[in-house]
């Protein structure tokens, strides 16, 4: 029908205009988000606790809730995921068991989140007795990226190539010496990349911690991870939908929502220097 | 099979005594028994397929690596036999080093690609570690070449350079056996004549088999030369003879490039 | 088959090679019976024919090298190329012989000192030598060389024994020395051509067992 050159100009041409759509789609969020929000950025607002029914003080309880949801929940995702992933892709054998394990990881990524809100209620808080607690929602979160962080982690230690493991093993290095010295190292940039997108998954996340602890307004801060706690999306969706005044909390609205996506995005960047400190340690 | 034996006051390094090896219900290895000398050079030639490289991934082990595969039959390193239930492969393949086809320097630098191998064994002493690190780059002839860039990526290397210290790399664990599976396939010819070279040299201290589909290559460095067909070894004997006079017609037809 | 044009150049390397074989035993048939005549036109012929089996040996010796260089030959290649190599070498030998005989056809004056009997029979044994070489080179025959090495021994005796008798002759009548000790000579290089033949024998053996055996 056309030329080949001319079929690749009009392919480029609209694979420019994918990208400038997506490219403008971000700007224009971001841009939204801080022109709205920046106006209610101050000291107090990240420092102090919601006051006058919400349309005034700040929201540092939420803060340091999502903060604890990170904390907590990667602290169970991330080993369990990493050491998952590292038994399917350096020890177990091809086979049906790890057939079976792998679809029900594929299945688990796919799981609505509200689901796994509703498992969470019904066995950390209820089953198990945590109560609506950071504990719980740590817990639930962390079912939730666990299957983000097993699949990454597989995906990195995949392109690991397999003459590097030959290699050492046949140096007389045991198998799990060459996982810690050569695997790991290597997919270690890969690793964290699934990392911070479950990071920023755990930050967003409004379903499940809505069924496992967040509360709707505390006073305090928690003091323990039995304690019910604040969360930023959890506080933005309240704000925006069932606040005692929604138009009057709308510039609170947007420093919230500036303030996950600052988290986010600074979280990120730690990523990127960790990945560059490893590339400079492991030169390829 | 044709075998020779060797003339007297040569010693066996590795014996191999009725060795069959499958791959799930396909048997790769059909009853080979061979001697291979010390400190010399030993050829495994075929065509693809022929099983000459699962032969030499049987004197480390390394078919370990392979769910499927069953070995049969018995292999003495020295005295021992590796194939005995209470071996430590981690062990023999201290003793029974591996050079692969491409080669696969480690993402850090020259002199930890060297280290790798005594450190985790053991070795943290940073004065013996260096001099580990000089004596395998001279023995493997790559120290004149880098003495000045230890700290430098392995993998800004030449790919003959990668392998010399992939060599190296092997010889940091003192081995008593080198195994080197087509460790000239992916280099150009200066960069195989060096390895070739280095062979030469190395086969006073160490007993080489390599597997190679350059017959020119098994011409050239090896003393013995074994030559497999579809899993069976069909031919064993003094490079030169297999070279000038071959005892099977197969033999015959595959070196002088008249197979299939 | 794989390698086609390799078996062609091999092929064609064992034709030249028997086709010079061919031309050689021509030159030594025709210089042994343009002496037995004393047919200075014969003679000429031959003398020209030198020039023809240098170029069979520089052929050979081509094929060989860029068979060496660009086919990297083994085993029974590799034999059949080296002993090519060599039995063109005593062929181009044997055949600048048989030119000297000729040349000594022009030199000799007048009649024969005696009439020539036991040198055509040793040109004969030698031609026949030469024949069988080159059949057992083309039939890859161990045997057929052997025994036609062993011929040599009869052209060895007929040389002592016509060598002693030409010098009695000469003892008795000095004045056929010029004629004879021509003769003498051929006598010198039809042994020559003989011991040729027998190492043309012994490239065959070699070419086919791989073993260096001494035939004489």
């Amino acid at each position: 029908m056309f030329s080949p050159k001319t079929s690749e100009r009009i392919a480029f041409a609209f694979l420019t205009l994918a990208i400038a759509i997506v490219v403008a789609f971000v700007f224009t969020i971001i841009f939204y988000i801080t022109s709205n929000g920046i106006g209610a950025i101050s000291t107090d607002f990240l420092t102090q606790g919601p006051k006058n029914r919400m349309t005034e003080g700040g929201i540092f309880p939420a803060i340091v809730g999502t903060v604890f949801l990170i904390i907590g929940s990667m602290a169970v995702a991330l080993p369990l995921g990493i050491l998952a992933a590292i038994y399917l892709n350096e020890y177990a054998e091809e086979g049906r068991i790890v057939w079976i394990i792998q679809m029900a990881i594929n299945n688990l990524a796919g799981t609505p989140s509200v689901v796994f809100g509703l498992f969470g209620l019904a066995m950390f808080v209820k089953y198990m007795g945590f109560g609506a607690s950071i504990l719980a929602a740590s817990l639930t979160l962390a079912l939730v990226v666990l299957p983000v962080i097993i699949r990454a982690s597989e995906e990195a230690m995949a392109t690991v190539p397999p003459g590097l493991r030959e290699a050492s093993l046949a140096l007389g290095v045991t198998r799990w010496q060459t996982v810690r010295k050569i695997v790991l190292p290597i997919a270690l940039p890969g690793m964290v990349t699934g990392a911070i997108l479950s990071v920023g998954r755990v930050a967003g996340e409004t379903a499940p911690i809505l069924l496992t602890g967040a509360a709707y307004f505390l006073p305090r801060l928690p003091t323990a991870i039995s304690d019910q706690f604040m969360a930023l999306p959890y506080h933005l969706f309240v704000l925006a939908t069932s606040g005692t005044n929604i138009a009057a909390t709308r510039p609170i609205q947007y420093g919230t929502a500036l303030v996950l996506l600052l988290i986010v995005l600074g979280v990120n960047f730690v990523a990127v220097m960790i990945r560059r400190h490893y590339k400079k340690k492991m030169r390829w | 099979m044709v075998t020779d034996t060797f003339a007297e006051g040569i010693e066996t390094e590795i014996t191999v005594m009725e060795l069959n090896l499958w791959y799930g219900a396909k048997q790769a290895l059909k009853d080979i028994s061979v001697d291979i000398p010390k400190n010399s050079i030993t050829a495994f030639i075929g065509p693809s397929g022929c099983g000459k490289s699962t032969f030499l991934r049987c004197f480390n082990r390394m078919n370990d690596l392979i769910k499927s595969c069953r070995v049969e039959g018995d292999v003495l390193v020295g005295e021992d036999n590796i194939y005995e239930s209470n071996v430590d492969v981690v062990e023999l393949r201290k003793r029974v080093g591996m050079v692969f086809q491409k080669p696969n320097p480690f993402p850090m630098s020259i002199y930890e690609n060297i280290a790798y191998g005594p450190r985790i064994h053991g070795e943290k002493n940073k004065e013996k570690l260096n001099s580990i690190v000089e004596e395998t780059l001279k023995a493997a002839a790559l120290w004149d070449e880098v003495s000045d860039q230890l700290d430098s990526p392995a993998l800004d290397l030449s790919g003959g350079q990668q392998q010399r210290l992939c060599i190296a790399r092997t010889l940091a664990v003192k081995p008593e056996i080198i195994l080197l599976d087509e460790p000239c396939s992916a280099l150009d010819p200066i960069s195989t004549s060096k390895i070739e070279d280095l062979l030469m040299e190395l086969k006073k201290d160490y007993t080489i088999v390599i597997v190679t589909h350059n017959m020119q290559q098994a011409a050239r460095v090896s003393d013995y030369t074994a030559y497999f067909l579809l899993g069976e070894l069909t031919e064993f004997g003094e490079t030169r003879q297999i070279f000038e006079m071959p005892r099977e017609k197969s033999t015959e037809d595959y070196i002088t490039g008249r197979f299939g | 088959m794989v390698r086609e044009r390799y078996q062609r150049e091999l092929d064609s390397l064992k034709q030249n090679v028997v086709t010079m074989g061919e031309a050689s035993q021509k030159v030594i048939l025709d210089a042994v019976e343009a002496l037995r005549v004393l047919d200075i036109e014969l003679a000429k012929e031959t003398i020209k024919m030198d020039t023809v089996i240098d170029d069979y040996e520089a052929n050979i010796e081509r094929c060989t090298t860029r068979l060496l260089a660009l086919q990297q030959p083994l085993a029974s290649d590799l034999r059949l190329i080296t002993s090519s190599f060599k039995i063109a070498i005593d062929l181009e030998r044997m055949s600048d012989l048989a030119v000297n005989i000729a040349e000594i056809t022009e030199k000799i004056e007048g009649e024969h000192v005696k009439p020539l009997i036991d040198i055509p029979k040793m040109g004969e044994i030698a031609e026949n030598m030469v024949k069988d070489a080159i059949k057992a080179f083309e039939t890859l025959d161990v045997e057929l060389a052997k025994t036609t090495a062993a011929e040599d021994d009869k052209v060895d005796e007929l040389f002592s024994m016509v060598w002693l008798e030409l010098i009695e002759m000469m003892i008795k009548d000095p004045s056929i020395i010029t004629n004879a000790s021509h003769l003498l000579f051929v006598l010198r290089y039809l042994e020559r051509i003989g011991d040729h033949a027998s190492n043309i024998c012994e490239s065959v053996v070699y070419m086919v067992t791989a073993e260096r055996v001494e035939l004489n």
